[in-house]
């Protein structure tokens, strides 16, 4: 099993309409509202639990969908300064244009920083060691955050080359990569 | 008071109740574009960036740090302002601030919310103490049904009154192109839509919208060489109760002062205005339940206590009336909660300079009196006007 | 969005678990629901009282003494709100339970505060500004010292 096997309940869904939020109440567990841990002093442990869903707009659902249905990565490219923005996004914050050019970009890429927490934190995506990887993809200006997998983590390297690998099953949602495993292991 | 201000741009999004086509940024993006093509300026242009908007509505913290790009922040000073209802207003203020200092010659303020993320009780809980209150909350509903039923006892007005003033809204938003609600209404439909707590009906309370707005503030010298007639922020007066409201509810049993009062008496003390309903030609007030209405109105001083339902009963607050109040359709109609108190100010500049379209007001406008109100008994007023 | 282009909407929930200390005042008072009580502080140089117990006065800025004031079960119903539509509520992941009635009621004892809780009326025909009514509690070993400890307030003057 890759290191992901927590995606924090990511679930992406295609709708024809949007649902109704009481609908989505069922993806939480019931609960009491505390848990006295002391009387003196007074403690108690808490709950907010929501339901949030996103609309991720025209841009990013371009990128799921691509990355759903084609296991194709997509960038957008700024037709001021040239920058191609991996993932892609609606406006290039220096030129404060407005961004149209899609640009296929590999699936292959360049590690440009990595970092590994040795110790688990309930928010990881897995059991430590996680390797959280920043990947500049073939044709792409910009860094793009990830996870390596299948990788020794004692052995990577900036400039490593590392290659993405995409689940069978995918949703549409950042883990239909569900890793990058370095190039040549 | 420092340097002039005025508001040199605007612009703000159709208002929807849900936006399954864009993202947060993208609305965000709208509002500002908008914004700079009214005053003519690209962001290169601003100094500073002032946004505001609800926390956790949308699940985000530092909503701005995620929407740097969209809203023209990139390596420009500013803040992120949240101040519950007041949130928007607030930021207009900071913005006023950051000018009048004579620092920042051109700021850019833009309020949104994506309500659409989740339901907004969910958010609104997290106000509240939870030892104390959270088993119980349940939103501001309770808040507008004491005002108004203590009215209803207190000045012998009926529901009638209410409901009416709930139709003037719906007219007037049918002629504002950005509001959420244009309902077509009639009295009798408000008096029969559901009670949620006696006398507050479901049709007296606005709606959870998407939105944004924004707004370009420029000195004396920015707002000469614009392209639009310049509206001036004369004063800006902020209150709130001292009480953590939050903690159990009301307080107090019976609210001895408002921080509505206080704001706006300062406000016309330090202007010179001795008979609001003379002195100030229309009213962008921010009444999120029509039993507001009529509290807030004798808060104002437009009129003696008591006697609102009687200026409504004679539909005096109309767009062509004496006393036009939210000419816009008002919060009743379109409340993104972010976006709203900068709606009141845009809306209110757009009515001074005589842009306002099919809603604009028929008496001759040369001030207005544009607020912000929030939950916690926080009031934000501002005093705008067409002459420096 | 465009043509054909379809929805996606991505559902990423949020559960964050707090622990929170609810400080000497508010324990004092939360103990105090455990004991069958329900406590006010009274402030050293104004008088007025606060509930639920706080430190500081919010009129006076100074430091609230040691004058702890039990308040009577019985009070007025001062306003009310009665709630109908579903609500999600964040700290159970739960819809809550509706319809209820919450009230605010001016204890006997304390005539500057006011006390936030349930209705046992659910009804919100029978539910008046001015009626009377009375803190019930749970038995004595089913408290835990929190709001809930007070099942309702039930009518005791229609």
């Amino acid at each position: 099993m890759g290191p992901v096997d927590r995606d924090q309940g990511a679930k992406s869904m295609a709708q024809k309409k949007p649902s109704h939020y009481n609908d989505l109440v069922h993806v939480i567990e019931p609960s009491k509202r505390f848990n006295v841990l002391s009387l003196e002093p007074y403690v108690a442990e808490g709950r907010l639990a929501v339901p949030y869903r996103y609309f991720p707009g025209p841009v990013a659902t371009r990128f799921f969908v691509e990355l759903r249905d084609n296991k194709r990565i997509m960038g957008i490219r700024c037709p001021e300064c040239s920058t191609v923005y991996v993932p892609p996004e609606g406006t290039c914050g220096r030129c404060f244009r407005r961004l149209e050019e899609w640009v296929e970009v590999g699936r292959e890429g360049t590690l440009e920083s990595f970092t590994v927490p040795r110790y688990s934190l309930p928010i990881h995506p897995g059991p430590a060691p996680v390797a959280y990887a920043l990947v500049r993809l073939d044709g792409a200006d910009t860094g793009f955050l990830h996870l390596l997998g299948e990788a020794d983590t004692k052995g990577l390297r900036i400039g490593m080359r590392v290659e993405a690998v995409f689940g069978e099953e995918r949703v549409g949602n950042i883990l239909d990569i569900r890793y990058f495993r370095p190039q040549g292991s | 008071m420092g340097e002039k201000v005025a508001i040199i741009g605007l612009g703000q999004t159709d208002h929807k109740y849900i936006r399954p086509d864009i993202d947060h940024e993208e609305l965000i993006n709208q509002a500002v574009r908008l914004a700079l093509e009214d005053a003519d300026l690209t962001i290169r242009d601003i100094d500073a960036v002032i946004m505001d908007n609800m926390d956790l509505f949308e699940g985000h913290y530092l909503a701005d740090a995620m929407s740097v790009d969209g809203a023209g922040m990139y390596m420009k000073q500013g803040l992120k302002i949240n101040t519950g209802g007041t949130s928007g207003a607030s930021a207009v203020a900071a913005g006023w601030h950051h000018v009048a200092s004579g620092l920042f010659k051109k700021v850019l303020v833009v309020g949104w919310q994506k309500q659409d993320a989740a339901p907004s009780i969910a958010a609104l809980v997290t106000a509240r103490e939870p030892f104390y209150d959270r088993g119980m909350a349940a939103g501001a509903v309770g808040i507008f049904a004491t005002m108004g039923l203590r009215y209803m006892q207190e000045s012998g007005c009926g529901e009638e009154p209410a409901a009416l003033a709930r139709v003037i809204m719906a007219d007037n938003a049918r002629r504002n192109p950005h509001a959420h609600l244009k309902l077509n209404l009639t009295v009798d439909e408000v008096l029969k839509s559901r009670v949620l707590v006696w006398p507050v009906r479901l049709l007296h309370m606005s709606p959870t919208s998407c939105g944004a707005c924004a707004l370009v503030l420029g000195d004396e010298a920015s707002a000469r060489r614009s392209p639009k007639r310049p509206v001036w922020i004369k004063d800006s007066v902020t209150a709130h109760r001292e009480q953590s409201v939050w903690r159990g509810g009301c307080v107090e049993p019976i609210p001895t002062t408002t921080a509505l009062e206080v704001a706006a008496a300062k406000l016309y003390k330090r202007n010179g205005i001795t008979n609001p309903a003379r002195d100030i030609d229309l009213w962008e007030l921010y009444t999120p339940s029509s039993w507001a209405l009529f509290s807030w109105m004798e808060l104002y001083s437009i009129c003696d206590k008591g006697q609102a339902w009687r200026l409504v009963e004679k539909e005096a607050i109309r767009i062509e009336g004496e006393i036009p109040i939210e000419p816009s359709g008002g919060v009743v109609s379109t409340n993104p909660i972010g976006a709203s108190g900068v709606i009141r100010v845009a809306e209110a500049a757009l009515q001074l300079r005589g842009e306002a379209g099919e809603r604009q007001v028929t008496k001759k406008a040369e001030t207005a009196v544009a607020a912000a109100w929030g939950a916690c008994h926080w009031i934000v007023n501002f005093l705008l006007s067409r002459n420096a | 969005m465009e043509g054909d282009q379809e929805l996606l909407e991505i559902v990423i929930p949020l559960d964050l678990k707090y622990k929170w200390s609810a400080g000497p005042h508010l324990g004092t008072f939360l103990l105090g629901l455990k004991a069958g009580k329900i406590l006010a502080n009274r402030c050293p140089s104004c008088g007025r009282l606060q509930l639920p117990p706080t430190p500081v006065c919010g009129r006076c800025h100074i430091a609230m003494g040691q004058e702890w004031v039990e308040l009577g079960h019985r009070g007025t119903v001062v306003s009310y709100s009665f709630v109908a539509e579903p609500m999600y509520d964040a700290g159970i992941g739960d819809m809550r339970q509706v319809p209820y009635t919450i009230a605010a009621v001016v204890l006997d004892g304390g005539p500057d505060v006011a006390f936030f809780h349930r209705l046992e009326e659910s009804d919100p025909q029978r539910v008046r500004v001015g009626m009377r009514v009375e803190a019930v509690f749970k038995p004595p070993e089913e408290r835990e010292a929190s709001m809930e400890d007070i099942l309702h307030f039930r009518t005791v003057e229609p």
